[in-house]
């Protein structure tokens, strides 16, 4: 396994790292998670990421019993976790300070954790200033809630806007973003990006690297039953298969293949590397 | 895993027909000092 650091942080990362959205809790159960998560250990990676909102904190308490389970060095992990959607009522979504401190609590607790190496604002909030966010942020990281925080889906401008006010205020700025990002998504990573990698040293982890499945050819001949293109709650994966944008893309997939094959290799693999 | 073992392999030639079938590299800014 490579490792590289987390932007210019002094965090070493798996290359490839170890994902929970959408078949934890959903589609596998513990013993498999179980089975997979120690699979992924045993080559190497050290990443395994989560989030409050995934399978409404199932995926979480999967983790952090499979991470007992197993047994592992806490400090071999690194384990993340995202606050934004954690329900439904006032206060229990969204970037506020109240919001973000009681949702990290109970993630810690559904992780059976003393901490998360890294936490992302799942989301940016248009209802919470992005100073209060960054001062909370601070606190979180301050009081080892979590040692590094982050963004995922935050605009260059927003992102730029909690560093600087980070900096102004002599508190701990954003460390690591997490976009989408794979073939067919690029514009972010490869220009949105592109000068806070050198100016403010920023990292990032990714979502979507094989685009929900697409990049595998899976989708190639129709949508298979059983694939999350067809669970309760994720029609919205369906509909973008099926759209226009979704067919074209599979045509792309399509003309990949014989590259793939060349290479010796899978489509999924080349879609990673 | 195996995902890594193939980033070799990817050379500039093969870059170039997977961009060719992607299309969709992002426009580098565009540099002024050119002009």
């Amino acid at each position: 396994m490579e490792y590289r650091r987390l932007g210019k942080s002094g965090l070493e990362l798996s290359a490839l790292s170890f994902g929970s959205w959408v078949t934890f809790g959903q589609q596998i159960d513990e013993d498999t998670a179980f089975a997979c998560m120690e699979a992924a250990y045993q080559a190497g990676v050290n990443f395994f990421d989560n989030a409050e909102a995934y399978a409404g904190g199932q995926a979480e308490i999967i983790m952090g019993n499979v991470i007992k389970r197993a047994g592992w060095k806490r400090s071999d992990l690194v384990i993340s976790t995202k606050i934004f959607w954690g329900g439904k009522s006032p206060n229990h979504s969204g970037l506020s300070r109240k919001h973000l401190l009681e949702g990290i609590r109970a993630s810690l607790a559904r992780l059976q954790l003393d901490y998360v190496d890294l936490i992302f604002c799942h989301r940016p909030d248009l209802y919470t200033p992005i100073e209060e966010t960054v001062w909370a942020m601070h606190y979180i990281v301050s009081n080892g809630l979590a040692l590094y925080w982050g963004t995922s889906e935050w605009s260059a401008e927003q992102i730029r806007t909690a560093y600087d006010i980070a900096r102004r205020e002599h508190l701990i700025p954003p460390t690591m973003e997490q976009p989408e990002y794979n073939m067919f998504h690029r514009e972010r990573v490869e220009k949105e990006y592109r000068r806070l990698y050198d100016e403010i040293g920023l990292g990032t982890t990714v979502w979507s690297p094989l685009a929900g499945g697409l990049l595998t050819g899976k989708y190639n001949e129709g949508i298979p039953e059983g694939s999350r293109a067809t669970l309760k709650g994720y029609e919205w994966i369906r509909q973008r298969i099926e759209s226009e944008e979704g067919r074209r893309n599979i045509e792309k997939v399509k003309q990949l293949a014989p590259i793939a094959q060349e290479l010796g290799c899978t489509l999924a693999q080349l879609a990673l590397a | 895993m195996k995902a890594l073992d193939v980033v070799p392999k990817l050379t500039p030639a093969v870059m170039e027909r997977i961009e060719t079938i992607l299309a969709n590299k992002p426009e580098p800014e565009f540099d002024w000092r050119q002009i």
